[in-house]
């Protein structure tokens, strides 16, 4: 930028020039993706996702724009459940509408999952349409994995991270202390990080799911300043419950 | 006192305290299974646990328990717990005779030859080749009168079938097949 140019302003200091040059070319960046075409769905692999660039084992839960392939065994559980979640994604027309869709198809029906006494109070009985096949192995403990990923979204979704997991990791054991609970667990902390073999894949399923969980809703691309630090960081777009099918698929399942 | 120091002394009082047993309260039953013979009953009560968070995501605790047919009170000798509340399965418990029953339930296997008063328990990892596979689960066992039996054990990648010539007090993998469950 010169000063031969109208906009410059000889008042503001060199670095800020710079960063107004950096976000007119993101800026840019951006409107040139959002002009391009979107992607058609194909109905025998499932639209394109959006895959999750969460820190492994801590499940950021945020995500990126990354393609991702269809999934390779549509058969095994995992991949069965990620496949209604997209249907239920698609349908919902909001996060509200969509945890309560997943709680009705995975947990139960007559759960208002706006309600926290509704959880407490309600026990159903559990059926086999679920199991843990094509989960990744250390999800795996025999049990229906699907409806435990679900109740972690819930509680991600609810809670936030920090509570909903340790609420979550409260009902585990570990190997410290006998028992579950809020105080036998020392308020989740201790099954958080000694669980016990058979508490294993729960709390780790966890480390994923009540992330996401807690990232359902969208959020679209933004600037932020950096603040006395200088500069700017660019957060992506957050595609929130219409892309976790896909977080389902690279994070969850095999 | 610092704030952390004090954090930690309160979480570990708490634990310490809180340190118990699981109870079983009749109102968290849901499913029972129940055999008997003239001489002794064995039965599976399957109750609900109870959570402190979330309680619609509760599992199951499974109760195994016999008695003589005369005595008043059951006597518990395994509790299995799982993740989901499923109800028993009714092949779960088979009395041979008089004095000789058994029952199993997802890896563990319990059977008594002196009609309910002691039981002999035993587990899938016990076999060597299975011990490492978590997904292997007893689906079905068969003992005779003579002691002799076999065991089907279904696993993610192959079954197993086991054989036995004491009531199942030991095992012994007899056949591995290559078909998948």
């Amino acid at each position: 930028m010169s000063p031969d140019n109208p906009d410059f302003d000889p008042g503001l200091p060199q670095r800020y020039e710079d960063d107004i040059a950096r976000i007119k070319e993101l800026v840019a960046e951006d409107e040139e993706n959002a002009s391009e075409p979107a992607p058609q769905p194909d109905s025998s692999t499932h639209e394109e996702g959006h895959s999750l660039d969460a820190d492994g084992a801590s499940g950021s839960g945020t995500i990126s724009g990354t393609v991702t392939d269809a999934p390779q065994n549509p058969v095994d559980d995992c991949h069965r459940f990620a496949n209604i979640v997209e249907e239920i994604g698609n349908n919902a027309a909001n996060p509200d509408e969509f945890i309560q869709r997943m709680v009705d198809r995975f947990i139960g029906p007559n759960l208002n999952v706006q309600s926290g006494n509704d959880f407490e109070r309600a026990a159903n009985i559990g059926n086999r349409e679920f199991g843990d096949s094509g989960f990744k192995s250390q999800f795996q403990d025999q049990s229906n994995q699907v409806r435990h990923f679900t109740g972690g979204l819930w509680a991600g979704y609810r809670y936030g991270p920090g509570v909903g997991q340790l609420g979550m990791n409260s009902n585990e054991d570990n190997t410290l202390t006998p028992g579950r609970g809020v105080v036998n667990s020392g308020g989740g902390i201790l099954p958080t990080f000694w669980p016990t073999e058979d508490s294993k894949a729960d709390v780790a399923l966890n480390a994923v799911s009540i992330p996401l969980g807690a990232n359902l809703t969208p959020r679209a691309a933004e600037m932020v300043d950096r603040g006395d630090r200088g500069g700017w960081r660019k957060i992506p777009a957050n595609p929130g419950y219409k892309g976790l099918a896909t977080a389902i698929r690279t994070q969850v399942c095999q | 006192m610092s704030s952390l120091s004090r954090t930690t002394l309160i979480v570990l009082t708490l634990v310490t305290l809180g340190g118990c047993r699981t109870s079983f309260k009749s109102e968290d039953i849901f499913s029972t299974e129940q055999r008997d013979n003239a001489s002794f009953s064995v039965k599976i009560t399957a109750y609900r646990e109870r959570r402190s968070f979330g309680q619609v995501l509760g599992g199951a605790y499974y109760v195994f328990e016999a008695k003589k047919r005369d005595e008043p009170n059951w006597k518990r000798f395994l509790v299995i717990p799982y993740d989901d509340p499923e109800p028993i399965d009714k092949k779960s418990i088979t009395l041979v005779d008089e004095k000789t029953g058994y029952t199993f339930m997802h890896r563990k296997f319990a059977v008594t030859t002196d009609a309910g008063k002691s039981w002999s328990l035993w587990d899938v990892s016990k076999i060597d080749a299975l011990k490492d596979d978590r997904s292997c689960w007893i689906d079905k066992v068969s003992i005779n009168e003579n002691g002799n039996g076999t065991m089907e054990v279904k696993c993610n990648k192959s079954p197993s079938i086991l054989s036995t010539k004491d009531f199942g007090v030991t095992w012994t993998e007899t056949t591995r097949t290559t078909a998948r469950r």
